[in-house]
């Protein structure tokens, strides 16, 4: 543990409080901090990373320690980000479990009246139920994500937020007033990176493209339908190339690479151009059915799948796979977004 | 029934001190142009452990009290490291010759409320 390795743990936390500074005050305000922080070091007794990791623990979280800077300013650096920041993403998952607790027991409650007024409950209003459940969150997830986002834009507001949301938890004495107890510093540099998840992910690519094929020549699929195995067939490949080519640059670097890794992230906008013609085509979309055999031998039946058949979707349920389908174009959508803005945000300075 | 009032008491001593410490700062500026670890240190020694501000907190009011042209600050070496000083201005010591005796008078109100 070198003064060298000192100065990185410190640039690399001023540089995350740089990203939240208003662009007139930042040289200033970072150039002060990083001569506290040597001096505070060296009267603790050395430029070490332990003292470092001290120092920047009672300077605090880089984004509340630049919020302080922008409280009281007239021109407020409000950056658009979609990413929930780390100290807001506890809020955001106690919020989502909540509304996902009460689209559950809303479906459960109209399941049980449905019960209680027919008699019984036709799968198809089960399997619909269970459809619109899952939607239901999707969309929630998707809505309040990007509120939270927004929210985490603003230091300002999302201390205020967290304020509440502490409110709000300590009146339900889900949260101590106090802790006594100092949390140790966390180290701030990263570990070195790990190549067997890419090499784990580009079996699996090859199995997945292989079964894709097979399946396409086992099949009549029709025009949509084919589209849409081709498409997952080059997604696979593509990816398959991209975690090989990964694999080695970490087994050799020890780090990520960020163009590989953002390219893999953004390979999920082949699907859209399927996703917009399924859209308006959604009669075409067919499904493997499983044909069933009953066998009965010594008194005993049981059944077994004798062949699969390909069937269009029945009429009644196009509304839903319609709805479905919207669905994940605009999660597909919202989810490049997110790809391209976290790059833009996080992509490594040279 | 165990009554929580830490919460409550923090509250009060964070609004008390937020208070204090403008003053302090601008009193310490008035002696010696500083900069902002020494302010930090002299304010620990001389604080009783009461005016203790951590940095994450007197950064962000030195450049609040530069804004509102209570102090003006520049960069100067010293023993060969470039540090950002800070002098008191006119505004800032009007200020304080403004807010000294309201202090003192506090402090005696307060004294006589508690000895009574």
């Amino acid at each position: 543990m070198s003064s060298e390795d000192a100065m990185s743990i410190i640039e690399e936390y001023l540089g995350e409080v740089r990203r939240y500074l208003p662009e007139d005050i930042a040289d200033d305000v970072i150039a002060e901090l990083r001569t506290h922080i040597i001096d505070k070091a060296e009267d603790m007794g050395g430029l070490t990373p332990e003292n470092v990791l001290t120092i920047l623990h009672n300077l605090g979280p880089p984004r509340k320690l630049a919020s302080k800077y922008v409280v009281g300013r007239g021109r407020r650096k409000f950056r658009m980000e979609l990413g929930i920041p780390e100290d807001l993403y506890p809020y955001f998952t106690i919020t989502l479990a909540v509304l996902v607790i009460a689209i559950i027991i809303g479906a459960i409650s109209s399941i049980i009246q449905s019960v209680a007024s027919g008699g019984e409950v036709a799968i198809s209003i089960l399997v619909s139920e269970v459809a619109y459940t899952a939607v239901s969150i999707v969309i929630v997830a998707i809505f309040l994500y990007i509120a939270f986002s927004l929210i985490g834009s603003s230091p300002e507001l999302a201390e205020k937020v967290k304020a509440v949301f502490r409110d709000i938890m300590e009146s339900f004495g889900l949260r101590k007033t106090k802790k006594k107890v100092e949390p140790k510093p966390k180290r701030i540099k990263y570990k070195r990176a790990s190549p067997w998840p890419d090499a784990f992910s580009a079996t699996l690519s090859v199995i997945i493209a292989y079964i894709a094929y097979r399946i396409n020549t086992l099949f009549d699929f029709n025009w949509l339908m084919s589209l849409l195995i081709y498409t997952i067939i080059i997604y696979f490949a593509a990816n398959t190339v991209l975690r090989v080519s990964s694999f080695f640059y970490v087994l050799y670097s020890g780090a990520r690479n960020y163009i590989i890794d953002f390219v893999r992230s953004l390979m999920g906008i082949i699907f859209i151009p399927w996703l917009f013609v399924a859209n308006m085509y959604p009669e075409e979309l067919q499904i493997l059915v499983p044909q069933m055999q009953y066998v009965t031998q010594d008194d005993s039946q049981t059944v077994i799948i004798k062949s699969w058949e390909l069937m269009t979707i029945p009429n009644d349920y196009l509304l839903l796979a319609k709805l479905v389908l919207l669905i994940w174009l605009i999660m597909a959508v919202v989810g490049i977004i997110i790809v391209i803005l976290r790059y833009v945000r996080t992509r490594p300075k040279d | 029934m165990q009554i929580d009032i830490s919460g409550d008491i923090k509250r009060w001593q964070r609004e008390i001190r937020r208070g204090v410490l403008k003053m302090c700062v601008l009193l310490l500026l008035s002696k010696n142009e500083m900069y902002g670890y020494e302010i930090s240190k002299v304010l620990e020694k001389l604080g009783n452990g009461v005016l203790k501000i951590k940095e994450g907190t007197l950064y962000p009011l030195l450049r609040r009290l530069e804004n509102e042209g209570y102090v003006s600050a520049k960069w100067m070496f010293h023993e060969g490291k470039a540090r950002r000083y800070y002098k008191i201005t006119m505004k800032g010591l009007a200020f304080l010759n403004a807010v000294k005796p309201f202090w003192q008078k506090l402090v005696v109100a307060v004294e006589s409320i508690m000895r009574w």
